[in-house]
């Protein structure tokens, strides 16, 4: 393995669609991931794959660091959830969301991840708390910044004041390629060409999601450009997804994030026949990766399952890591 | 979105000793705890079920609808099948065809969409299905 570039990897996210059409067992996904190369870095989303998460047996433990070592594969990040909103009534209060964490850094800890990923809702507040359990356990806890969150975003802005205080290793972020998209995926367009949009209405929302102007003015330009092109309530708000799911953050601004950074979703929805990703820029990040000295980890992480039904994860995973190889070499 | 699974899997409408009983599946790429579940539903050939007969058995254990909101440890693997029952003898019998329409609500309790509200997304299934 060069440790003079990032380390490739991929997430078992990118096979929902053949996992939730139960077409493989957990070890067969692992098993195929070492077959096709498609490592040696693997993420695992706790709550998708892992049968009584957030809690871990000892024995399947064991069973999942064996696995890895018979296959030369390394855990990169887990991903953890605070399902904050799990009661009717109440949402979980302090202690709870401290306990509930909590349980899922053991877990991190007992499979062997280095990192946890979880979500920035949780506020500074909460996650300074986290630190000692994450230092006490080994785990880096890193808050995924996905689409619409960016490096001016008040949210992270909160967070990164919120590390350089503490200035613990253990805490950072996973920068996931969402937020440093040209364009929204071929395959969201075809999505909204089935539910009976047309042609002008594509092409008016793309032009609207090129501007450079605060969402609540997107939304109020999609919903006119609905009416002009008649597209019905269930197209609009699939126009207005594409204005929180596909982030515009210029690429160079990533290397703000990196010092604070212990794993890399690289999120794509479609790598072509061209070996491309047409609407990342993945030549233009790995350029940056590579000359800002990154060297941790990065997940292939498909997500053209939101868009389709085809269970091709495995094939477009297989199509990221050879891009990426590509564009990592020399 | 995840078109592919289907919230009632087609043809799992059996006619019971108590009642009838159909498979479904949690239409989300993770596992949830039943007290995610919002709503759920059932209309049998255009009649309401009234909600007192309804149970869900998953894990091995049965439950009543008015007992989720409080089962926020009992997780559904997202892989697997829950059992829908309606608990009316009779109510469909062996090679009937029945319309069957469930609604099932849920909760994505770690996607906040604003103060106190989360994603919730509401699946709709309605269908022929012929009770073996």
């Amino acid at each position: 393995m060069d440790n003079n570039k990032p380390v490739l990897g991929t997430t078992l996210f990118s096979f929902t669609n053949e996992w939730l059409q139960r077409m493989y067992t957990f070890d067969q996904l692992i098993e195929k991931v070492a077959e096709l190369k498609l490592g040696p870095a693997v993420e695992v989303v706790g709550f998708q794959s892992i049968r009584g998460f957030p809690d871990v047996s000892d024995e399947f433990a064991r069973h999942f660091r064996d696995l890895l070592d018979h296959h030369e594969l390394i855990p990169s990040c887990l991903g953890a959830n605070c399902d904050i909103g799990r009661r009717r009534d109440r949402l979980m209060g302090e202690d709870e969301i401290l306990d509930y964490l909590g349980r899922q850094i053991v877990s991190a800890k007992k499979l062997g991840f280095p990192v946890m990923r979880i979500q920035i809702f949780i506020g500074p507040k909460i996650f300074e708390k986290i630190v000692p359990l994450a230092e006490k356990a080994g785990v880096h806890v890193a808050c995924e910044l996905h689409s619409p969150l960016g490096v001016d975003h008040p949210e992270v802005v909160a967070m990164r004041e919120c590390y350089d205080r503490i200035g613990s290793e253990f805490i950072g972020f996973i920068p996931d390629f969402s937020c440093t998209m040209t364009t929204p995926p071929n395959s969201y367009w075809d999505e909204l060409r089935s539910a009976g949009a047309s042609e002008g209405l594509i092409d008016a929302a793309q032009e609207i999601w090129l501007t450079d102007r605060p969402n609540p003015e997107k939304y109020a330009a999609l919903a006119d450009a609905g009416a002009r092109f008649e597209g019905g309530p269930g197209v609009i708000g699939q126009l207005n997804l594409a204005m929180t799911m596909f982030g515009q953050m210029p690429v160079a601004r990533l290397a703000e994030l990196l010092p604070y950074t212990r794993h890399i979703h690289g999120k794509f929805y479609e790598v072509d026949a061209s070996g491309c990703e047409p609407s990342i820029p993945y030549p233009e990040l790995m350029v940056l990766l590579k000359k800002q000295g990154y060297h941790g980890t990065i997940s292939a992480e498909w997500e053209g399952h939101a868009f389709s039904a085809g269970t091709i994860g495995i094939q477009q995973v297989q199509a990221w890591n050879a891009m990426c190889t590509r564009l990592l070499a020399n | 979105m995840l078109e592919i699974v289907s919230v009632v899997v087609d043809d799992s409408l059996r006619s019971t000793e108590s009642g009838c009983e159909v498979q479904l599946r949690l239409k989300w790429y993770r596992s949830l705890s039943l007290s995610c579940i919002d709503k759920l539903e059932v209309s049998l050939d255009r009649q309401a079920v009234d909600p007192g007969l309804l149970s869900l058995e998953i894990n091995g254990h049965e439950f009543k609808l008015e007992e989720l909101d409080d089962l926020v440890e009992e997780y559904w693997f997202v892989q697997d099948f829950a059992t829908l029952k309606i608990n009316q003898p009779g109510i469909v019998k062996h090679g009937e065809s029945h319309n069957v329409h469930v609604t099932l609500a849920v909760r994505y309790p770690y996607i906040p969409i604003g103060p106190g509200r989360f994603l919730t997304h509401i699946n709709d299934y309605s269908a022929v299905q012929v009770a073996h």
